[in-house]
């Protein structure tokens, strides 16, 4: 069940009115939210709803464990076994064949072949964000930085929340525990903000990305030979807005439905071509999960405190292991390594330079944003050839095939929206709050119906559903 | 735990106990017992007045009560500066006598109420008018299921009450944005070629 369909359009509907009649019952409001977090993540196998729930009680257990215990040694035991537990999880079902296929290749490069047990592993979708999650809500009761939930129930419905189940954003314990051992509230700043980030979502996925993705991305990256220059370069810069516009939509409307159901999530993204730097992406560019890299694995290396070389070395690691977490395929490792490549040179330049600017911003962010381009090649390219297929297209010219000028706009629309004021939907939702509310009615509708006229028939799945 | 003066000693009992007797002197003495107590001059008294009666005199006479003995320093020390007392919790709700915690104060209350039913006034009011002026997404998705009861009588249902509001009209605002887009879609740079059939037809 996709956020941009009919069916769930209606199963949130039906989930809105039930749960704010619920609202002086908090405990039986939680339990409805995850018997519909359930019913929701079964639409695609209900067979892995087993598997939140087994997530759920592992991480629950492991918790109180932890947050009974006092002594150092014995917690540290416990809070390993929880990560490891997560992290099997995370590796059977989604690196396992990845694996086993590069042991296999290795053992017959030393001519050892063998018949290693390959298996064909459903992923179970948003696998990556909830075994997150459990891992966050552990080490976070081992730093003692939260409190062990107060039921079962809440750390159930803290990996299951529909909102954010398959796709993020990775919302922690600390900020979504204390929000359900209270009543929620609807006021009317959330609800009118919520009620815009989903219609600019929706807006976003299935008129830009859509488009897009149809349009100029998916035929030029299927064949980049057939392609020239300008249709391999206008397709690279389509595929960075496609994938903002994609995956920024999914956030902003996971936000806006947890928000009218009166539940505030972290923002995701923060206009991330404005960056001027790969470490300035990285604050803006699904900040959800950087901030968990820099807490969970950036930090726990050592992070900065050791040294220049050292922390040039944790980044890069970092980054590397970012880049295996979208995908079990060496495109996304080489595509981390970029990141992180970029991001050790840039280290390395401010250090020698001492803080003075070699370039000015403006052109900052234009280096940045081709870095990224470039990263987005390798993020998008089924394999290497096929990206280096891509580079070397950008030398041979040939006349426009695909591109067209609506596909144009549509790209000089989606950076062009990096140039609005940073918090506009914040700002024009505390003007709507004001309005009457049969006015704002009409007006939703009325922007929901330009988007349903605009968008084309069907809708694929979110990119990010697949990591 | 500590407990204020009249919370009840027992949590079950959700009755306040019997204010108990005032350890201060009557209200008229005040004054002069604080003063005294101080050591500062009383204010000099008004001179009686001649043939005041004689219970006036005799109440003058009289000892006054006993001033009670100054308070006994506190023997607990103070909390050392920048630690924080801990919060008082009420009994009640610590022993867990309600099932659910108190609402918020009722004025809280009332607002929170105005604003839940503002916005499920938008939701609803832009639901139904989804309803009426994209009654088509409901006719696209019945056709896209699988055949079966529910969803063929889903779909006649939508048949007929798309067919009703076109006769209003109520789709043309729909169709009239969606003919501008796909003239849009069908424009080309000068010397490019006539777009391949069936690639990204908008609905």
């Amino acid at each position: 069940m996709l956020f941009p369909t009919l069916a769930f359009g209606v199963f949130f509907l039906f989930v809105y009115f039930v749960s704010w009649s619920l609202d002086r019952e908090n405990e039986r409001r939680k339990l409805f939210l995850l018997l519909a977090s359930w019913f929701f993540y079964a639409q695609w196998d209900w067979r892995f709803v087993g598997l939140l729930i087994l997530s759920a009680l592992l991480n629950w257990g492991v918790a109180a464990l932890i947050a009974r215990s006092d002594a150092s040694g014995r917690r540290k035991a416990l809070v390993a076994v929880g990560v490891t537990i997560n992290l099997i999880i995370l590796g059977f079902f989604k690196y396992y064949g990845f694996f086993v296929e590069q042991a296999g290749d290795l053992l017959a490069r030393f001519g050892w072949e063998r018949d290693l047990p390959l298996l064909q592993v459903v992923l179970p979708v948003g696998i990556s964000f909830f075994t997150f999650q459990g891992i966050s809500y552990v080490v976070d009761v081992y730093r003692r930085t939260t409190p062990p939930a107060r039921s079962l129930l809440d750390v159930m419905l803290l990996l299951a929340f529909f909102p954010h189940l398959v796709a993020g954003p990775i919302v922690r314990a600390s900020d979504l525990l204390p929000q359900f051992e209270r009543v929620p509230r609807l006021t009317r700043e959330m609800a009118a903000h919520g009620l815009l980030l989903i219609v600019w979502g929706l807006f976003k996925k299935t008129v830009i990305a859509s488009e897009l993705a149809v349009r100029l991305v998916d035929p030029v990256f299927f064949d980049p030979s057939a392609h020239g220059a300008a249709d391999i370069a206008l397709a690279t810069y389509a595929y960075a807005v496609q994938i903002y516009c994609d995956f920024s939509a999914y956030s902003d409307m996971a936000i806006g439905l947890a928000a009218l159901l009166g539940y505030s999530f972290p923002r995701n993204f923060d206009q991330p071509y404005r960056a001027s730097s790969l470490q300035d992406f990285w604050r803006r560019w699904h900040i959800s999960l950087s901030s968990w890299l820099r807490d969970y694995l950036y930090a726990p290396l050592g992070g900065g405190r050791k040294g220049l070389v050292r922390s040039c070395l944790n980044v890069f690691i970092t980054m590397l292991l970012g880049g295996l977490w979208h995908g079990a395929a060496w495109t996304f490792i080489a595509w981390g390594a970029l990141h992180g490549g970029a991001q050790v040179i840039e280290r390395l330049g401010r250090s020698a330079l001492k803080g003075a600017r070699l370039i000015p911003a403006w052109l900052g962010v234009i280096v940045t944003f081709h870095i990224v381009c470039l990263g987005w090649i390798l993020f998008r390219a089924e394999s290497f050839d096929m990206a280096m297929e891509m580079l070397v297209g950008l030398g041979r010219w040939q006349a426009l095939a695909v591109a067209t000028p609506l596909t144009v706009g549509l790209i000089v629309a989606g950076l062009g929206m990096h140039a609005l004021p940073p918090r506009l939907i914040e700002g024009v939702a505390m003007r709507l709050r004001e309005a009457n509310s049969l006015l704002l009615g009409a007006l939703v509708a009325a922007a929901f119906l330009l988007v349903e006229a605009l968008r084309p028939d069907g809708v694929a799945p979110f990119i990010y559903f697949q990591f | 735990m500590s407990h204020a003066p009249n919370d009840p000693s027992d949590p079950v009992d959700p009755f306040p106990a019997p204010p108990q007797d005032s350890p201060f002197p009557p209200l008229g003495r005040e004054f002069e017992t604080l003063a005294a107590r101080d050591g500062a001059p009383l204010p000099a008294r008004e001179p009686a007045r001649e043939g005041s009666d004689a219970a006036a005199a005799a109440a003058a006479a009289a000892p006054a009560p006993p001033i009670p003995a100054p308070a006994q320093p506190d023997p607990v020390p103070d909390a050392p500066p920048g630690v924080e007392a801990p919060e008082r919790r009420n009994a009640l709700i610590a022993f867990g006598r309600f099932a659910f915690p108190p609402g918020p104060a009722p004025e809280d209350a009332d607002l929170a109420a105005r604003d839940q039913r503002w916005a499920s006034r938008v939701v609803l009011c832009a639901a139904v008018l989804m309803l009426v002026f994209n009654a088509a997404a409901i006719q696209n998705w019945s056709r896209q299921q699988p055949p079966g009861w529910t969803t063929s009588t889903v779909q006649q249902l939508s048949d007929v009450w798309s067919a009703q509001l076109a006769q209003l009209g109520a789709d043309r605002p729909r169709r009239a944005v969606n003919e501008l887009w796909t003239a849009l879609a069908a424009l080309r740079f000068p010397g490019q070629d006539e777009p391949e059939q069936g690639s990204g037809q908008a609905s």
